[in-house]
């Protein structure tokens, strides 16, 4: 039984096929920064010598590259710190690689973060956030509206009463 | 096979949400997805974001994001509250927050409204300046914590108490650690503590003088086994007869885990609660602030008891401590994250061979204001190994603040989201605007919230236009900078979008239409202090204010009074 759990994760290369059929050969160790995929192989357990595709129909190549990069900087990084106690968020914790890194188009930014949200890959989740709410900090909602091109759909009559809470309310 | 196993679980799973590259459109990210993003932003944003479009809006309801708000009701927005939450009751449901905070509030019909309306919610109220006891228990069947600040001493409002505890099933919390809370009122909620039995408290602060010793001997007897947070404030020296009462009582306590103390209450009583309380109580907090006569062997008995529980530590005026019993620190370098040594007569070199000996990774919080003879070197070590820093306070440091120890601070203390430097008179401009990468600038300190530069009075426009420049600042205090004008505002406006509260007081320069260019430029400005720095006419101020401007909530202006609007 002992011999069989310790051979389990042996395969040092896996290929991830992306929803356009493009393969990506990987170092394991690389693709299990999403601790969704690292699970899964994990549980299905693999030996040297399998030739493992692991198909993603919901990722582009293009994000999939992306990510990719990303995993491959941070392949070495310390796990990230479960402790996060009652402390306030922080939007300003982008490394300079990182920050370079996601100098990418609205669109990319939010597919990114739905693959690690998706992929459970905490640290890209993380600051792709801290991304786009560094885009809505200090702004009016006209100005939050015309960053991420959204249609106002409140009438008059509805916002309103919305815009008066402030009257009553403030920060705990 | 495995192979096989390995699709079939991937296909199962994998396919949750569709996506198409070549859309231009955004994609809508799930709920929960949008949720994570605001739990980022502040009240003032969440506003914002609030009126984009109705979907954000109905996201901004869940209860984890309305915990970053509360309900704030004074004697001049109660009446709107009322018409409003009965002509237009789908309101209701926006303003359920479960923090209240009553300020100058009297017993009136629009109040019952607005409890009618929004009581069940509540968990926590907070009542300053406002005897409204008679009227709580009927309307709020949640509450768990009282918090009383002041309340006048009307003969008329003491036949009106009653406060039931026994009315709130889940009471656990109660403050009254505060000068304005008259004897009879704390009195009354005393005795129904005793004779109500609330049997889970787990919070008290309250303050005493001799003649009512007992009585909270008594309550605090009652409550030992539940109290897990405990805030006395002894103004007197305790009869030595009364000593081993207290003693005894603080034997009992079990569960402790902040001990907050204040006021000069004698070497000897001191000595007795902390020799009394057991190893057992796992205090994470200890608040001393006042002891005068804590000496160097007091605190090394705290940190010998509790170095493997406390975190937070406040001795502020505690003037007996010196820099050699300040080392001691050392033994909980690992765990303490908030300090606070205001007023003592110290060199903060303890510090330096003690908490901060190498770089801190723990500490947070610091306070060191009015320790005027730090020196200027002090500073620079304590910014480049105190890494994690979110909160300085160095008000009145003249000596040890100046622009090059400021480098230090705009070039390591990257995480600080509060910064005191009032009265530090030596800072000018070019100690904020920096200069190259090794003298970077104050806005180098990105997530800055408060700022506080009160008396700085060498700063000007310049430092308004040029460096004053943080997206996410809510609070600043520029009173006493005398060469702030209109046109350091205009700067001050554009840079500083998310200001909620500005004290621009006693700056002579600015002219009279400064204000109408602050509210119109600000637009989450809630409270503006310009006293002593115009004449304008405080009626037609107030007549714009309230016709156009309703975010704004308290003008501050020459005459003493606040304008609430």
């Amino acid at each position: 039984m002992s011999k069989v759990s310790s051979k389990k994760i042996e395969a040092k290369q896996i290929d991830f096929q992306s929803s356009d059929n493009e393969f990506f050969n990987i170092d394991v160790q690389v693709a299990k920064c999403s601790g969704r995929i690292k699970t899964f192989l994990e549980d299905c357990g693999m030996r040297s010598g399998d030739n493992v595709i692991v198909p993603l129909p919901n990722v582009n190549s293009e994000i999939l590259r992306q990510i990719l990069n990303w995993a491959n900087y941070h392949k070495d990084d310390p796990q990230p710190n479960e402790d996060d106690r009652d402390e306030e968020k922080r939007t300003d914790d982008i490394s300079l690689w990182d920050a370079e890194f996601l100098k990418v188009d609205q669109g990319i930014l939010f597919h990114l973060i739905m693959a690690a949200n998706y992929r459970d890959i905490k640290g890209l989740f993380d600051i792709t956030c801290q991304t786009v709410a560094n885009m809505m900090k200090g702004k009016t909602s006209a100005e939050i509206r015309e960053t991420f091109n959204i249609r106002n759909d409140f009438t008059p009559a509805e916002e309103e009463p919305i815009g008066r809470e402030n009257e009553w309310c403030e920060q705990q | 096979m495995i192979l096989k196993t390995m699709r079939k679980k991937m296909s199962d799973t994998l396919i949750a949400y569709p996506m198409d590259a070549q859309e231009t459109q955004l994609p809508d990210l799930p709920n929960e997805i949008w949720i994570k993003l605001f739990t980022y932003l502040t009240h003032g944003d969440l506003q914002q974001v609030k009126l984009v479009c109705k979907h954000w809006c109905d996201l901004c309801r869940v209860p984890e994001l309305k915990r970053k708000s509360k309900l704030v009701i004074t004697a001049h927005n109660l009446k709107d509250l009322s018409q409003v939450l009965k002509s237009s009751p789908e309101i209701c449901e926006y303003l359920q927050y479960e923090c209240l905070e009553l300020h100058g509030v009297k017993v009136q019909k629009d109040l019952l409204t607005a409890f009618e309306y929004l009581g069940y919610y509540i968990r926590q109220l907070k009542l300053h300046e406002s005897p409204v006891f008679c009227v709580l228990n009927d309307y709020l069947p949640e509450l768990e914590e009282l918090i009383l600040t002041r309340i006048p001493s009307v003969q008329s409002y003491v036949n009106n108490f009653s406060v039931d505890l026994y009315k709130f099933p889940k009471f656990k919390s109660l403050h009254m650690s505060c000068a304005g809370v008259t004897y009879y009122i704390k009195i009354q909620l005393l005795r129904n503590l005793i004779y109500d039995q609330c049997e889970h408290l787990e919070r008290l602060s309250l303050e005493f003088d001799r003649t009512q010793e007992d009585l909270i001997l008594y309550t605090l007897e009652l409550h030992a086994d539940s109290l897990r947070q405990l805030g006395i404030g002894n103004h007197w020296n305790s009869k030595p007869s009364t000593l081993i009462k207290w003693q005894r009582t603080f034997e009992k306590f079990s569960k402790l885990e902040v001990l907050k103390i204040t006021g000069n209450c004698g070497y000897n009583w001191l000595k007795i609660i902390l020799e009394s309380l057991g190893a057992e109580n796992r205090l994470r907090a200890i608040d001393l602030s006042g002891s005068f006569e804590l000496s160097d062997d007091l605190l090394k008995l705290i940190v010998r008891k509790w170095a493997n529980s406390v975190e937070s530590l406040d001795l502020m005026f505690c003037q007996c401590i010196t820099d050699d019993g300040l080392k001691q620190l050392g033994a909980i370098k690992n765990k303490l994250h908030h300090l606070n040594l205001a007023k003592c007569r110290l060199t903060a070199e303890g510090l330096l061979q003690g908490l901060v000996e190498n770089t801190n990774y723990a500490l947070r919080s610091l306070n060191l204001s009015h320790i005027t003879s730090m020196a200027e070197g002090c500073i620079c070590l304590l910014a480049q190994r105190l890494c994690n820093l979110t909160t300085l306070n160095l008000e009145n440091c003249y000596e040890a603040v100046t622009d090059s120890s400021l480098y230090y601070i705009f070039r390591y203390l990257k995480r600080l989201r509060h910064l005191v430097l009032d009265d530090c008179i030596h800072i000018t401009d070019g100690g904020l605007i920096g200069a190259d990468p090794s003298k970077p600038a104050i806005s180098n300190l990105k997530g800055l919230q408060t700022l506080s530069l009160r008396g700085c009075c060498n700063l000007s426009n310049r430092s308004l236009r040029e460096a004053l420049n943080f997206q996410e600042l809510r609070k600043l205090e520029l009173s006493y900078c005398h060469n702030i004008s209109s046109s350091g505002i205009e700067g001050l406006v554009q840079h500083c979008p998310a200001l909620e509260d500005l004290t621009i007081s006693s700056c002579f320069m600015l002219a009279d239409n400064s204000v109408l260019q602050i509210v119109l430029g600000l637009p989450r400005l809630r409270k503006l202090n310009v006293r002593n720095c115009i004449n304008y006419d405080a009626h037609s101020v107030g007549y714009e204010m309230t016709y156009t401007y309703k975010t704004l909530q308290e003008l501050t202006m020459n005459c003493a009074n606040t304008l609430e609007v």
